[in-house]
């Protein structure tokens, strides 16, 4: 054991709290109305639904607004409750607690964070009451208790505001670059120097013009002609074969892919050049990506071999990526979604002079590194924020983040009280948390 | 002769600009034009019969007699000679030194642009206008960093349309800056009550308005601009404390508190300990009239405008979000507030109007109340300026009429009339104190260009909105780092 600041005392989490396991009710005592059943679920949030409870509970399982929480199966958690009267389920201890409630929480938490990480990887996690009681904890005085969550709550709120700013960022980014993209691609880009002319859709600038998807290029289904499609003889060889699932975890250039065709699996097909601008049109509706390597693909996937001349493929599957949304308006709304050829093939694209497509694609590549490094960034500083969260709390539980005070009255007074009172009972009321 | 202010701004302004030349920032061109412009105003007081304020040896006109190095000596011994007084005199010249290095250029200052206009005679309103206008003008240079506690004047002008300021009030700033509030609450009244008494225009002359700053630079400017707008004479006993208003409780009392105090949080001051290491003490106030101990400069701001509050009497005081959701002394003095004060109005304010970086800040509206065992916030109201809101500095500043809604949804007349609308909510107390850490950081409006599919907002936006909530993370980081600095120990793994 570490040595502990002045006047701290080892105890246990036994010693400072009784904690109290909740009743297995039985799905026959569920009703539609009465007290709510307080499940692990209601807890972490992964459902509001509650069962309702109708009988007579005891009072060890009752539990009321502000109470003290703890789930110790499946999910390692403190929670404090914040609702009506309610009744708890097993899994879930009901703390009573013998030093200042909101420290026994903070308490709680770090305690259990590094019993969760200890057991990590043992897939589902469950403490042993006995364990539980045992786990050794650092107990202040009680007056540093309450400096010590005050300075825990001050840090942490600062710290999580800062964190949720952070993601209001990520989550704003890939709307910067969607935002940046579709219009650079629609020609009113950030410069808006060019000098607009009307065209169907909207205007578009000077030397512009816009052309069907079918005017850009060879354009066709992919093939697979052979039935059943799930022949073995067809796979298994040295020609890489897309599907649709490909396409989607493509970002821009596809290269990855799962299955090959074999000579048979070719003969029935057709193998598409490195280039074509791959279009789904099944299953996931519109996505795209760009052929990285020759390949066939079957015809729930369309190509466009683009005319080089004319357009460059990223500019389709720019275009193709900011209207996928709109694309997929197109589609029915069956059982299985697909798009038709001729929908497809109508579809009017604004393509700009080679050059001015270079430069633009030139600018949507900077943009893009750059939103993903700062996406980068933020994920880092997020993992940091985390760290720096457990970081305080373990600080606090070390006596490093408030100063301690002489004057204090020791921690082993407050435990002798403790267990001078303990076998009393009387204590249910210290359940309440105020926050 | 210039009559107009608009005119005057930019003949001063336009002076500036050859002296930047210099290095001289604007701050410190203002700094010298009050020096100069006090020395005229006392002087041109004395023709008029009134008394000398400044002695002879010291005046105006011993100014025009020098030239060239005598000038430039006889200059620094006024300003050193004149920081000794209590009153405006005193404020104004307090630690004043001379900035201007080409003696040539600060005779041509005091003959040509001083000496040349009577400003006495100069109605208050222009003078006081043209001085207000170099102060925004210098809050708006970034590269001298005044602006950073420069309230926007459509803000404060709101926020003393709804507090509503009368004659016979005594109001106080005790983080005045420029005295920004005091003018918009003086014109307030001037403009309300165009009957006062005899009485009551004394008092709104002399003993209406308090104030406290730091800052002997900006008090002195606070003093300036006081003066040129007709409050106070270059003879009262200065209003204006140059002083930290935190360091105790002055025993006043006040009718109506108005105050931005300055943003960013933690007080704190290096050291030089024992074995010659810097060491950082952050300076907790302890006062037996605070609800709370604590460094947030922020907190303390609040629970001292409390302390200044008469029985009944209304607070109006910008505070940041970290006021409004901060755990520890932050919840205890929420809680309390809440309980002690009728706390009935939020305005949460956009961002991109202070000067200074990643500040999302609100306006807290609460009235002091008797002791309670009841709590007497009753219900907040609070009004949200803040979502899909769009303001910035230069190419879209906050303007008077994007407060108008929320001039009107205050019902200053009569609070009970409020009604609720997409913007203006209300929340019960029993709602604010159930809510964790008894948090006021309350939203909700949907954020358009985040959640709204179908309508994408323009990139420039986006990325404006993106800047802002980097350089508020960056704020919080900045600030928890801070507080952190000096708990050691390996942390966790």
């Amino acid at each position: 054991m570490n040595d502990l600041p002045m006047g701290w005392e080892w105890s246990s989490l036994g010693e400072i709290g009784k904690y109290i396991n909740g009743r297995g009710f039985k799905k026959t005592e569920w009703r539609e109305s009465g007290r709510p059943i307080i499940r692990i679920q209601n807890l972490t949030g992964t459902s509001d639904a509650f069962n309702y409870f109708q009988g007579e509970a005891d009072e060890r399982h009752i539990v009321r607004d502000g109470d003290l929480l703890v789930s110790w199966a499946a999910t390692l958690g403190v929670f404090v409750w914040r609702g009506p009267e309610a009744v708890l389920n097993q899994h879930i201890f009901k703390v009573v607690s013998y030093v200042d409630p909101r420290f026994h929480r903070h308490l709680l938490e770090h305690v259990l964070g590094d019993l969760q990480r200890q057991t990590h990887g043992s897939g589902m996690v469950h403490i042993t009451k006995k364990r539980f009681d045992a786990t050794p904890i650092p107990v202040p005085p009680l007056n540093e208790q309450e400096r010590i969550v005050a300075a825990i709550e001050e840090h942490l709120s600062v710290l999580d505001r800062a964190s949720l700013t952070t993601s209001a960022v990520a989550a704003r980014l890939p709307r910067l670059l969607d935002a940046t993209t579709r219009r650079l691609i629609h020609g009113h880009g950030p410069s808006g120097e060019a000098e607009f002319s009307q065209d169907p859709g909207h205007p578009l600038p000077e030397g512009w013009s816009w052309k069907r998807l079918s005017d850009l290029g060879e354009m066709g289904r992919g093939k697979s002609k052979h039935r059943p499609r799930n022949d073995p003889i067809l796979y298994g060889g040295p020609y890489p074969f897309i599907q649709t699932g490909d396409v989607a975890a493509a970002q821009g250039v596809l290269k990855e892919y799962r299955k090959t065709y074999s000579e048979a699996g070719l003969a029935q097909s057709r193998l598409w050049p490195a280039g074509t601008v791959l279009i789904t049109i099944a299953a996931n509706i519109a996505d795209s990506a760009i052929l990285g390597l020759d390949a066939c693909f079957p015809d729930s996937v369309v190509g466009l071999i683009p005319d080089v001349t004319g357009v460059r493929a990223e500019w389709v599957e720019y275009f193709l990526r900011v209207e996928q949304e709109r694309l997929e308006r197109f589609a029915p709304a069956t059982a299985q979604k697909n798009i038709n050829l001729r929908t497809l093939r109508a579809v009017v694209v604004p393509v700009p002079p080679l050059v001015e497509q270079d430069r633009i694609l030139d600018e949507l590549d900077t943009w893009s590194t750059t939103v993903s490094a700062l996406s980068k960034s933020l994920a880092r500083t997020k993992r940091r924020a985390a760290k720096a969260r457990r970081s305080i709390v373990a600080s606090a539980f070390s006596g490093r983040l408030v100063q301690q005070d002489p004057s204090d009255e020791q921690a082993s007074e407050l435990l002798k009280h403790i267990r001078a009172e303990k076998p009393v009972k009387k204590r249910q009321s210290k359940t309440k948390v105020s926050s | 002769m210039v009559s107009d202010s608009k005119a005057l701004v930019d003949k001063l302004w336009n002076y500036c600009n050859i002296l930047r030349d210099d290095g001289l920032s604007y701050g410190d061109y203002l700094e010298q034009l009050t020096y100069l412009l006090f020395l005229k105003m006392a002087e041109e007081q004395r023709q008029l019969g009134l008394d000398r304020i400044v002695p002879e040896d010291l005046d105006w006109p011993s100014l025009l007699e020098l030239k060239g190095e005598a000038l430039e000596a006889h200059y620094i011994t006024i300003l050193n000679e004149l920081g000794r007084n209590g009153d405006m005199l005193g404020v104004v010249f307090r630690k004043a030194q001379n900035r201007i290095q080409d003696p040539a250029k600060l005779e041509r200052l005091i003959k040509d642009l001083i000496d040349g206009q009577e400003w006495m005679t100069l109605g208050a309103d222009v003078k006081g206008d043209a001085y207000e206008g170099l102060l925004e003008k210098n809050a708006a240079d970034t590269k001298s960093g005044a602006g950073q506690y420069f309230t926007p004047r459509a803000l404060i002008s709101a926020m003393v349309e709804v507090m509503r300021p009368s004659p016979d009030m005594r109001i106080c700033d005790p983080a005045c800056g420029t005295g920004g509030f005091f003018l918009a609450a003086y014109e307030y009244i001037v403009g309300h009550h165009p009957h006062l008494d005899p009485d009551q225009k004394k008092h709104l002359r002399s003993g209406a308005f308090t104030g406290w700053e730091i800052v002997d630079n900006t008090a002195r400017l606070c003093a300036m601009n006081l003066l040129l707008h007709g409050i106070e004479s270059p003879d009262s006993d200065s209003p204006i404390y140059v002083d930290d208003a935190l360091r105790a409780d002055p025993g006043e009392r006040f009718d109506m508190v108005l105050t931005n105090p300055p943003f960013g949080k933690k007080s704190s001051v290096t050291i030089v300990n024992a074995e010659g290491k810097a060491e950082r003490q952050s300076m907790t106030v302890v006062r037996d009239d605070f609800w709370a101990s604590t460094s947030n400069k922020q907190l303390n701001f609040l629970q001292h405008v409390k302390t200044l509050l008469k029985v009944e009497g209304s607070a109006a005081i910008v505070v940041p979000d970290n006021v409004l959701f901060e755990g520890g002394a932050g919840e205890t003095i929420r809680r309390r507030l809440l309980h002690e004060c009728d706390v009935h109005t939020l305005l949460r304010l956009p961002t991109g109007i202070f000067y200074a970086q990643g500040v999302k800040a609100n306006v807290l509206f609460f009235d002091r109340k008797p002791g309670s065992d009841t709590p007497w916030t009753k219900e907040l109201w609070i009004y949200d300026l803040r979502t899909n809101m769009h303001f910035t500095l230069k190419t879209n500043p906050l303007s008077r009429s994007d407060l108008d809604d929320f001039v009107d949804c205050y019902q200053a007349d009569d609070r009970s009339k409020r009604e609720e609308s997409e913007r203006f909510k209300r929340f019960m107390y029993e709602e604010l104190v159930a809510k964790d850490k008894a948090s006021l950081d309350i939203f909700w409006l949907r954020d358009e260009s985040l959640e709204d599919v179908d309508n994408l907002p323009p990139p420039g936006v986006i990325a404006a909105e993106i800047v802002e909530d980097l350089e508020a993370a960056l704020a919080e980081f900045s600030e928890l780092a801070e507080s952190l600095a000096d708990v050691g120990g390996t942390g966790a793994d």
